[in-house]
């Protein structure tokens, strides 16, 4: 009977540690799905955050080659319209010149026939001088006026050329970013998609190991508490044997 | 292994310890208490040793599931 009795309060003993052990364990793993679905939630959220960041960055660039298209079209258009408006310019200028040369061979031939002029025929070449002085004045003005309008249209030109090329450059430079950026974004995307999609698998797991923890705990908190409750009344038993019988 | 798997990993090890030291308890009591309650009784913790593989088999599935997740959380482009 002391060997059996001694049997008892060993199980009773390691019941007792048992269930001292498994208390609390439900809480525990309440516990530990909570701190670590905050940080999933905090990590899909972060995952968007970068997610619509990108979004608006694709935005941002896509509206910026639009701008620099837009700015290089015209730019394209102002420098063709100058490059059509020049040569007739040009030609005017030579026009003008050979004009002018013309006025001044006739000046000389005029000023060469004076000297053997009458009277009158004098007055009238001073006359005939007079007004080719006029028109060769006139003549050197539009030549002047002309050369400035070619030499600002020149200029305009060759600022418009290379603004386009900086330009060009710039919406070249963009279009690479705009093609990182989408691979960027869509490898976020694609990562956002899989998160949610390894969160919703951890919740059921989560769900399925607290509701196995819990079910555990119940189940041997109360089949310990019988037990021992059993081996207590067992012990009380034998003690009571002893007694009478004098053991 | 993510923090998160590797504290669950450590409830599931102590607790897995837990019962099997509950198990080796009862059983090596059996060398000194042979009857049919202690039959019942090994009956009994055998049958909560059973239980706690429900314990061990989720466990097992959450720590896989948060190390998938944060092996994806951790991926940077």
């Amino acid at each position: 009977m002391d060997v059996e009795r001694e049997a008892l309060i060993s199980v009773k003993l390691a019941l007792g540690t048992f269930q001292s052990e498994i208390a609390g364990i439900a809480n525990t793993a309440a516990s530990r799905r909570a701190g670590c679905e905050a940080d999933c939630e905090y990590q899909i959220q972060d995952t968007q955050y970068k997610v619509e960041v990108l979004e608006e960055e694709v935005k941002r660039l896509s509206d910026r080659i639009a701008e620099l298209e837009k700015r290089i079209e015209d730019d394209e258009y102002r420098e063709h319209k100058i490059s059509e408006a020049l040569p007739p310019l040009y030609d005017k200028v030579d026009h003008m010149k050979y004009q002018l040369q013309e006025l001044s061979a006739a000046e000389a031939r005029i000023r060469n026939n004076l000297g053997r002029a009458d009277e009158d025929s004098r007055d009238a070449m001073e006359d005939q001088l007079a007004d080719i002085r006029e028109m060769e004045s006139s003549l050197m003005t539009a030549i002047h006026d002309t050369e400035d309008r070619i030499s600002d249209m020149e200029a305009e030109k060759t600022r418009l050329i290379s603004e386009i090329n900086e330009l060009s450059y710039e919406k070249s430079e963009t279009e690479n970013q705009l093609e990182q950026t989408k691979k960027r974004l869509y490898r976020y995307q694609d990562k956002l998609q899989r998160l949610k999609t390894a969160g919703n698998r951890l919740k059921d797991d989560f769900d399925a190991y607290v509701a196995a923890v819990e079910q555990f705990e119940n189940i041997s908190d109360a089949s310990a508490a019988q037990k021992q409750l059993v081996l207590t009344q067992c012990i009380s038993l034998v003690d009571e044997m002893e007694s009478v019988f004098g053991r | 292994m993510n923090s998160y798997s590797q504290d669950i990993q450590t409830d599931i090890d102590a607790f897995q310890d837990c019962v099997q030291r509950l198990s080796s308890g009862v059983a090596s009591a059996g060398t000194l208490w042979q009857d049919a309650q202690y039959a019942s009784l090994a009956s009994g913790i055998s049958a909560l040793a059973m239980r706690s593989r429900d314990v061990l088999v989720t466990g097992d599935r959450v720590c896989e599931s948060i190390n998938i997740f944060f092996s994806i959380a951790s991926e940077e482009y």
